[in-house]
């Protein structure tokens, strides 16, 4: 699938009451996904981990970086906990409806629907 | 008088084809060209084998011991070139010379073409054009038999080095082209000498044609990796006569039990009925697939819609549709439409394949053809920038299409 050669990632790690939120910005793909591997990793790692994946500030997004996505989502649930996505681009939408993984994932328009009560 | 000669030239081409089969047996791969020479030469030809390139951009010659080897010739602008594009022999005839550009195909697997040369012009031009295409398609069959026993014929199709990627995927998938009476497959790989996750099958028996494009996330051979281990699965289930339901949940429970992190394969499973004009499809997260009538894009096919492989989804259900005779069907993975221009964001698009995809069946050039014309457009829009892996599978079902793929 596809990805880009020449881009970084950075990611912040916010705790808040009762739930983690991971902002990324710049590429996630095959080479640049280590640090955002290693973040979702350590906040799915306590029991029942609730995390919220902002990615307002993401480009792009290769399949490495959306099979990523599917393992938290699969951690999360494991440990009775959640993981969401907020503010996902374009081209990861396009990429979402296409492969379906937007029925297994959750998907919000901001950070604050995604912690919002009504969310999931 | 004419006949008798004739027939005693008829009569040399037979002995000199029994001859080529008994040396054939214990060629090595790199010496069985100089065996065709050495079985040909009562018939007064000399014959240069040149073997296509993984890109299909250019003809390479096959060496041979004693004789000087020749310099590639470009499949565009040659009289070599017309004779692999459109599979029909071309005939180079002057003063000096009486030549014949051949097309050398395996069934209709095109290999390359076979640079023949008389010293003396043909008595009756037309049966010398038809024993020299009769003799290339045994030349075609052995050359694809003795592939595997050295390097040599793999070295020659190469203009750079192969990843293991590549050698992985190159080794697991059928021939890139199969005609039969009713139809013909087609398939064409980017970049094959950095295969990422991208494959593809096919299998045509009795009235069925099954066929499948998978395209495995991640890159190199751990992609490649992946795809072996959902295309290993697929045909196990399919060999064992499953469903495309099963078949995609065989590749599930293989993706899940052989890694331990989370790997996905998208990909469309699908089998053409022939004797029922039906279409059978299942698309795991993966582009949909379009179909082609009378020479226009009917519509994408939408349904059957499922997770990708490795992650499970029981709520899955194959489509099913109506197919005509004279239908196409092409699949496609998200490289093609997904590439994007240098320096730009200008996506390649469903709306430009479509496009590229009617102007090329107007044409109706041999599926083959008409795949790599595809592949080289969607390669001259990337321009330089890091080629993605791009697969494109074409299904021509029509007795026409299957006789454009022959000599």
């Amino acid at each position: 699938m596809t990805d880009e050669l020449d881009d970084t990632l950075e990611v912040d790690v916010a705790e808040h009451r009762g739930f983690i939120v991971l902002t990324a910005r710049g590429t996630i793909d095959y080479f640049t996904v280590p640090p955002l591997r290693t973040a979702v990793e350590a906040a799915v790692a306590a029991p029942q981990p609730c995390v919220v994946l902002d990615l307002g500030k993401v480009g792009f997004v290769d399949s490495t970086g959306l099979a990523l996505l599917v393992a938290a989502d699969q951690w999360a649930r494991n440990r009775g906990g959640w993981f969401r996505i907020a503010d996902p681009g374009d081209q990861l939408r396009r990429l979402l409806t296409t492969t379906n993984l937007d029925r297994r994932l959750a998907v919000h328009a901001t950070v604050a629907d995604a912690t919002g009560s009504g969310a999931q | 008088m004419r006949e008798e000669r004739q027939g005693a030239a008829e009569h040399a081409w037979d002995e000199a084809i029994v001859d080529l089969l008994e040396r054939a047996k214990m060629a090595q791969p790199d010496q069985l060209v100089g065996e065709v020479n050495a079985a040909t030469r009562r018939l007064g030809v000399e014959i240069t084998v040149y073997l296509i390139d993984h890109e299909q951009e250019q003809l390479w010659p096959l060496p041979e011991r004693g004789k000087p080897t020749p310099p590639p010739l470009a499949v565009e602008g040659t009289a070599a070139g017309r004779a692999f594009t459109g599979i029909e022999t071309q005939s180079a005839v002057d003063q000096v010379m009486y030549r014949l550009w051949v097309p050398m195909v395996d069934g209709s697997e095109r290999l390359g073409v076979a640079d023949v040369v008389a010293h003396r012009p043909p008595a009756d031009p037309e049966a010398f054009r038809r024993s020299c295409e009769t003799l290339m398609g045994l030349v075609g069959h052995l050359i694809t038999v003795k592939f595997p026993y050295g390097d040599r014929l793999h070295v020659v199709r190469r203009t750079q080095a192969m990843s293991a990627g590549s050698e992985l995927i190159l080794q697991m998938l059928p021939p890139l082209t199969f005609s039969c009476h009713r139809l013909v497959v087609s398939a064409v790989l980017e970049p094959s000498y950095d295969i990422g996750g991208d494959a593809y099958d096919y299998a045509v028996d009795d009235q069925i044609a099954r066929l499948m494009v998978l395209d495995a996330m991640g890159r190199g051979l751990s992609a490649g990796l992946t795809s072996a281990a959902a295309l290993s699965a697929i045909r196990a289930a399919r060999r064992n006569r499953e469903s495309l339901v099963d078949m995609a949940r065989a590749a599930d429970d293989a993706l899940i039990e052989q890694f331990p992190d989370v790997r996905f394969v998208t990909g469309v499973l699908a089998e053409i009925d022939m004797d029922a004009g039906l279409l059978r499809y299942l698309n795991a997260g993966h582009p949909a697939p379009m179909l082609i009538r009378d020479g226009r894009v009917a519509g994408m096919l939408t349904g059957g819609r499922r997770m990708p492989l490795g992650v499970r989804d029981d709520a899955a259900q194959a489509e099913q549709i109506d197919l005509e005779v004279g239908d196409r069907l092409l699949l496609y993975t998200d490289g093609v439409t997904e590439a994007r221009s240098r320096g730009g964001d200008d996506r390649f698009g469903v709306s430009r394949l479509v496009d590229l995809a009617e102007r090329c069946m107007a044409a109706e050039l041999p599926a083959p053809e008409t795949l790599r014309r595809l592949a080289r457009t969607i390669i001259a829009h990337q321009a330089g920038r890091p080629v993605d892996d791009a697969t494109l599978l074409l299904v021509e079902w029509s007795r026409e299409a299957a006789e454009r793929t022959r000599p």
